[in-house]
């Protein structure tokens, strides 16, 4: 038995023809010029009235209203422009973008925030801050969790310079020099082990 | 295989026949670590350390309440209601060095965290939120470019409606008066000095609180929200006003 693949009936169209089941496409009629005619199914929307009033939980919901009142739910409206209304609608639209963070008397901030020094540090190596202010410093984990790696993110100059200066630096606070990996394309050098802390107060101590 | 054997005629005895006695996997209760797991609520961990970070940068306002639009209008971590995500849970990290003074709205939070909070003069709020209203919460500026009228926020589903109504969670459904006894109580339990909200200058700020159906402040449910004419559009039908009653 031969049935059009496409579902859509259009006139003009010439379908493709394949073989399927018959109980594939039961409502079918051949017309005289050798297409396929479907019936028109009647449509007719779910009564969905399964609200009942004593539970709170399924309460009542918009698509409750009959059908002729649901066309002129929101013919009757009034526009109002408030201020203090429209105020409260630009506080929930997304930031546009990220503010700079405000003066603070004293450094670290409660949450431990440093900002940048003002001037640049004299190293052959910069890194500079995330979006948010931050500082791209990362812990990434393979082999299921087992394996640590320090990434720092957003290095640009000598990159080998700043391997020399971290492994030197963990040398020296744990007694072990990690493995380390330069990513000279994305920026990025890579130390075996967490080292979150220690990189970061390292960093933070450089000024950047 | 061999030959002539039971491994030849392919007569073993099924895997994990322990000849005759009943097998261990039938003997050992089963444990269903994951019944029903698809529909669990699920709280992402938000810290008082992120907070905190967060207001430092100037990213949070303390001075105007936070809620759960405020938190995700900043987008600085991932919240979606589509994987169960019924809202934030305000775990205890940095605990020590919290000390800004909020009027918080969040989804769950434990007993240290509510103490912390309070005993810097703040105040906290467990609130619920349907599916509809996170998924509103999550993306208003779509929802308002559809038309979708604001929702009206269902009240708290069975399994939760403990939580959100007892006094010591602070739920938004609780006595206020209790709420008040609970707040003295927890003061004493932890050993500090609870601040009096009645001589605090920002007490219009920090008594602010939604009705159970609204889900942002100074919107209602049912109105429409017109971002390219910059006004709002306000039901006046009788029927619809009666049903996005609170």
């Amino acid at each position: 038995m031969i049935v059009r693949s496409c579902r859509l009936n259009l006139t003009g169209f010439k379908p493709v023809f394949r073989r399927f089941s018959s109980s594939f496409f039961p409502e079918e009629e051949k017309a005289g010029d050798g297409y396929i005619k479907y019936k028109e199914k009647s449509v007719s929307a779910p009564d969905r009235r399964w609200v009942v009033e004593s539970d709170h939980w399924k309460e009542q919901t918009r698509k409750g209203f009959p059908l002729e009142k649901q066309e002129t739910l929101h013919e009757n409206f009034e526009t109002s422009r408030n201020e203090a209304e429209w105020k409260a609608v630009q506080s929930l639209l997304p930031l546009k973008e990220i503010p700079l963070p405000p003066k603070h008397k004293s450094y670290p901030t409660p949450s431990g925030w440093v900002p940048p020094s003002s001037t640049l540090p004299d190293e052959k190596y910069h890194i500079r801050r995330t979006r948010f202010h931050q500082l791209p410093v990362y812990l990434e984990s393979r082999l299921g969790g087992w394996h640590h790696l320090t990434v720092i993110r957003y290095c640009d100059g000598d990159l080998w310079a700043l391997e020399a200066d971290l492994r030197a630096e963990i040398n020296k606070v744990k007694g072990e020099e990690p493995l380390t990996q330069v990513d000279e394309v994305c920026g990025k050098v890579r130390l075996k082990g967490a080292f979150l802390k220690e990189v970061s107060d390292f960093l933070i101590s450089k000024g950047f | 295989m061999g030959q002539k054997g039971q491994k030849q005629r392919g007569s073993l005895p099924y895997i994990g026949h322990e000849g005759g006695q009943t097998p261990f996997h039938i003997v050992i209760p089963k444990e269903p670590y994951y019944q029903g797991y698809h529909a669990r609520k699920q709280y992402p961990p938000f810290s008082l350390l992120q907070l905190q970070r967060m207001i430092d940068l100037g990213l949070l306002n303390p001075d105007e309440p936070i809620d759960l639009s405020a938190l995700l209008r900043v987008q600085t971590f991932q919240f979606k209601p589509r994987h169960n995500h019924y809202g934030l849970h305000l775990i205890d990290e940095g605990i020590d060095i919290f000390e800004a003074q909020v009027n918080l709205e969040i989804q769950w939070a434990s007993e240290p965290v509510i103490a912390a909070i309070e005993r810097l003069g703040g105040t906290i709020t467990t609130r619920f939120y349907d599916m509809e209203c996170l998924n509103y919460i999550v993306s208003p500026k779509e929802n308002f470019l559809k038309g979708k009228p604001i929702p009206r926020c269902k009240l708290p589903s069975n399994d939760v409606v403990k939580y959100y109504t007892s006094a010591e969670n602070r739920g938004y459904l609780a006595d206020p008066e209790k709420i008040a006894e609970e707040r003295s109580k927890l003061a004493q339990k932890y050993g500090y000095e609870l601040p009096d909200l009645k001589k605090d200058p920002k007490k219009d700020m920090l008594l602010k609180r939604k009705d159970p159906r609204q889900i942002f402040f100074h919107l209602q449910p049912g109105w429409v929200v017109n971002l390219h004419d910059k006004c709002i559009l306000k039901p006046t039908d009788e029927d619809l006003l009666k049903y996005y009653r609170s």
